[in-house]
């Protein structure tokens, strides 16, 4: 969309991941969103922001116990679930179809995603967690 | 006259072997070379940051990642001034997060009730302990380099973590535990913040304000303190016991110290328990900060720990090494593996290469200071 994107090396560490990331938005005030590319630095990151005090967007990638919080507490504004159900499930049963139906499949590609988990959703997909999401 | 009659008082027969003056001295401390290619780091980065890296929160996050550093690489110092190595490091910081976290989570081994951070930290330290002696006790019996004996442990451990996890927790992180530093004494010990004085004297002084122009860092994070005090107990023991003689000559000369009564096999087994020790103090800092643990944790840092080692001025080759060079040496390897990121201009991922670069010039710069003290060996 046009906008600068920063990609930072946050490591796996979760101090590790809090620092740098705090760096970074010190570093440059005009940052004001954030993409956390998994659930442990998702959390890390909500951390970073808050010991900052800056006023970022942030958004993470899959689900785990302390992003459902943070979303709940306003503090991630989505994550992206990668709806595994659809990505493992959906396959064996069009294959299944395809074998058994004389070549039967779906008329175009189905997508599995993306998967928005936000405050509105966020209570009915952590009552499914582990199970259908 | 008088002047130098005091001269000569002062003078003993030791300081007859004694060339040159204090600067002279000072050049041959085996820290020098930490110090220096520290006070370049420590610079570079305040220019290059715009003071941002020393700012309130930039200190503090610094001194967190220094900190957890320099308590793994007082470990693995330890062992290489007694000619041993510990690659083990890292899978049992993952190892140890694993099983605080797990007790927390899921309760204390063969159900015995729910644990508290006191008692899931003591169990974990108990079977980190014996990990420990069991490496070490391989590595003495059977004759061994340490290298192979640990390097099978580091993926032993990490293997036993994941299969843990998988089995006991269904998935390979732990998240979203009750903020136990908030309820537990013992587990703010661990995860909460130290030395609040020094961040509320710096807000009385007028800095240390956020946007909104409140007090903006309330206190350091705890691991420095832990870092201190392991490193103060390990200058202490090194410089001044009888154990901190027997880990030198453990490193030296194996044989000359066994004939002379030094308990080498005792030393080494106790020394990879302390490293076992300090690997399970960085595991509690990090849970008990973030209340998570994942299956990753720790990855690599046996490593960073020995490059620690390295750049503060221990030799690869034993019986050589400094706690004063290593804490100074953890100071230069944190700076650069985190105030990187506070300079917009450089891409983040540079810092490994910065990492190569120092630890080369510091070894090589050591290797020149070592050198000049031992007459050229």
């Amino acid at each position: 969309m046009g906008q600068k994107l920063d990609m930072i090396d946050v490591s796996n560490d979760v101090a590790q991941i809090r620092t740098r990331t705090a760096a970074a938005l010190q570093a440059d005030p005009s940052i004001d969103a954030l993409l956390a590319t998994g659930p442990h630095v998702c959390e890390a990151a909500a951390a970073a922001v808050k010991a900052v005090g800056a006023k970022v967007h942030l958004a993470c990638f899959d689900l785990s116990q302390g992003v459902m919080k943070l979303i709940k507490e306003g503090q991630v504004a989505f994550t992206i679930d990668q709806q595994q159900r659809l990505q493992g499930y959906l396959p064996i049963v069009f294959l299944h179809l395809y074998n058994s139906g004389a070549g039967l499949l779906p008329g175009a590609d189905i997508p599995s995603g993306p998967g928005f988990v936000d405050a509105k959703n966020a209570d009915k997909v952590l009552a499914l967690a582990g199970v259908d999401r | 006259m008088a002047a130098q009659r005091t001269v000569s008082v002062a003078r003993r027969e030791a300081d007859r072997l004694q060339t040159g003056g204090r600067l002279a001295a000072l050049s041959r401390r085996p820290e020098v070379g930490a110090f220096v290619v520290m006070v370049v780091v420590v610079t570079a980065i305040a220019i290059a940051s715009n003071g941002q890296a020393f700012n309130a929160l930039g200190l503090k996050n610094n001194l967190s990642i220094i900190a957890q550093f320099g308590i793994i690489a007082i470990g693995a110092t330890l062992l290489m001034i007694a000619r041993e190595y510990d690659l083990s490091i890292g899978s049992m910081i993952g190892f140890a997060g694993m099983s605080m976290a797990m007790m927390l989570k899921w309760g204390l081994p063969f159900g015995l009730g729910p644990a508290t951070p006191v008692s899931a930290f003591f169990l974990t330290l108990a079977m980190t302990l014996a990990i420990g002696w069991l490496i070490g006790t391989i590595v003495v019996r059977s004759g061994l380099s340490s290298f192979i004996v640990t390097l099978s442990f580091l993926f032993f451990l990490r293997g036993l973590t994941e299969v843990c996890f998988r089995a006991i927790n269904g998935s390979t992180q732990i998240s979203g535990l009750p903020d136990f530093k908030e309820t537990s004494t013992f587990a703010y010990l661990f995860g909460g913040e130290t030395f609040g004085w020094f961040y509320d004297l710096w807000f009385l002084l007028g800095g240390n304000v956020n946007r909104a122009g409140a007090q903006w860092v309330t206190g350091f994070d705890a691991r420095l303190a832990w870092w201190i005090a392991v490193a103060l107990l390990a200058w202490l023991v090194l410089s001044r016991t009888q154990v901190g003689n027997w880990i030198y000559a453990t490193g030296d000369n194996r044989e000359a110290a066994r004939a002379n009564g030094v308990p080498v096999d005792k030393v080494r087994i106790g020394l990879f328990m302390v490293s076992a020790l300090c690997a399970t103090i960085f595991a509690a800092c990090q849970v008990f900060e973030t209340n998570t643990a994942d299956a990753a944790k720790g990855n690599l840092k046996e490593l960073e720990a020995i490059a620690i080692a390295v750049v503060g001025g221990t030799l690869m080759t034993g019986g050589y090494g400094s706690i004063l060079g290593v804490v100074l040496g953890a100071v230069t390897f944190g700076l650069v593996a985190n105030a990187v990121f506070f300079i917009p201009a450089i891409d983040g991922s540079y810092y490994r290469v910065f990492v190569g670069v120092v630890l080369l010039a510091a070894v090589f710069l050591n290797e020149r200071v070592r050198k000049r003290i031992t007459g050229g060996l």
